[in-house]
């Protein structure tokens, strides 16, 4: 009993160094001890004592790991995104050049050439578009300009890569149109404001809806072109001429290709080249 | 037993900021060790029982993250490196801003000598660990342990003030 009182005695005293050898004992143990019996430490330890910084450890990493995943997700999800638009653009693409290549066949009395659309005047109302092609590919003056649903305009100046298209609805152009159900004619021009109108006679039989082809007469565009459709007629008995207003098939908005005609002009007005 | 738990906590932040956020922070492969300079704090301020006993746990924790065969050489080096802190401690009651760094310094390799003698690395891999891995670890763990140093040096002479004020 004296003993013990004695050991109690001196481990108060020098308790530090009691737990610090104890400690000591335990490490060396740990070391010494066979695996499977570490590995059954490892993991008392960590479902007892370290439980928690464990498990605070393994959410952060969880979350680290969710953000990460989560950002390249996300890239992965544009990429896809870019892809499947590229492919929806391939696919409309693929859709207006098939429709061309019938166009092409339907023009076959003409040698045909597709020119890409690369620019826009920056005036409010577009007057001209730039294609890309010029005198290297043939182009020359007054040549017709087309796409599968409908007249765009005529070639007004030839450089060597590209040139320029004076479109319908420069206030400039005048074309030559015939109704393709009663066949009236009448001249179709832009208003300054960009407004396609049409003249014809009072008493012609013209309705609205019907469609306006190319005539042929101007001696630049070739018979049957679609222009466009007449949308109002305000008929005026008692003056000779009447005017209406009409949309045009090819909407110069949404142009990306088109066809030159390769057909010379029948002739041309003295100082227009 | 405030003490205690504020001690539990700053355990488990130095256990998170050791195994989530040191991986992200190391320069060139060196990596500061929070455990180690909570177990030098913990022995400087309360001496060789709390330093040793709070080494005894970091060491464990690191153990688990080390490979299984060398289990308990964590802990023997950071339970040896809080002891002798903590006789520091009782030796030279202050101790300021610039000693603490050398004991911070001296207590890293110490720590490292330890550990690779418990591991059985010969004399002869000890230069090459040294200038590999001991060196920098230890530059980058004196850096943070500086700061840290530092800010608890503030608070303690901010608080020695406040008691020579009086109420």
């Amino acid at each position: 009993m004296k003993l013990f009182r004695y050991i109690v005695r001196i481990c108060k005293w020098a308790r530090g160094s009691v737990v610090f050898v104890a400690l000591v004992c335990f490490s060396l143990y740990m070391q010494f001890i066979q695996i499977k019996h570490k590995q059954n430490i490892a993991d008392f330890l960590l479902s007892t004592v370290f439980y928690l910084p464990q498990s605070v450890t393994s959410y952060l990493i969880h979350i680290g790991n969710i953000s990460e995943e989560n950002t390249k997700l996300k890239k992965e999800n544009a990429e896809l995104k870019l892809k499947v638009d590229l492919t929806k653009e391939y696919a409309i693409e693929n859709e207006r050049l098939k429709k061309l290549l019938d166009f092409e066949r339907h023009w076959d009395n003409f040698p045909i050439f597709l020119v890409q659309i690369i620019g826009y005047n920056p005036e409010p109302y577009t007057t001209t578009v730039v294609v890309s092609s010029g005198k290297a590919d043939s182009i020359s003056y007054g040549m017709p300009v087309f796409t599968t649903n409908g007249l765009v305009g005529k070639v007004s100046k030839v450089f060597n890569h590209h040139s320029m298209v004076q479109l319908l609805s420069d206030p400039n152009s005048i074309t030559s149109v015939v109704s393709q159900r009663s066949r009236v004619l009448g001249t179709v021009f832009s208003r300054d404001n960009g407004d396609m109108q049409i003249q014809i006679s009072s008493y012609s039989d013209l309705v609205a809806g019907d469609t306006l082809v190319t005539s042929g007469f101007g001696g630049i565009y070739p018979k049957g072109i679609p222009v466009g459709v007449v949308s109002k007629l305000e008929k005026n008995n008692s003056e000779v001429l009447s005017y209406g207003s009409i949309d045009l098939l090819q909407p110069i908005e949404s142009l990306e290709e088109a066809f030159i005609i390769r057909k010379n002009a029948d002739w041309i007005v003295w100082g227009e080249e | 037993m405030l003490k205690f738990l504020i001690y539990a906590f700053l355990f488990l932040i130095a256990g998170i900021l050791q195994t989530v956020i040191v991986p992200h922070i190391e320069i060139l492969g060196a990596q500061p060790s929070f455990l180690l300079i909570l177990t030098v704090v913990t022995a400087l301020r309360h001496g060789s029982l709390a330093g040793c006993f709070i080494g005894f746990m970091s060491g464990l924790l690191c153990d688990i993250y080390a490979p299984i065969e060398w289990l308990g050489a964590f802990s023997l080096a950071y339970c040896a490196i809080g002891f002798i802190i903590g006789q520091v401690e009782e030796s030279f009651i202050n101790l300021s801003l610039f000693p603490k760094i050398i004991v911070l310094t001296l207590a890293d390799f110490l720590k490292d000598a330890i550990y690779y003698f418990s591991i059985g690395k010969t004399s002869d891999d000890i230069p090459k660990i040294v200038y590999s891995l001991s060196l920098p670890n230890a530059i980058y763990t004196v850096a943070v342990g500086t700061i840290l140093f530092y800010l608890l040096s503030m608070k303690t002479e901010r608080k020695v003030e406040m008691y020579k004020q009086g109420p």
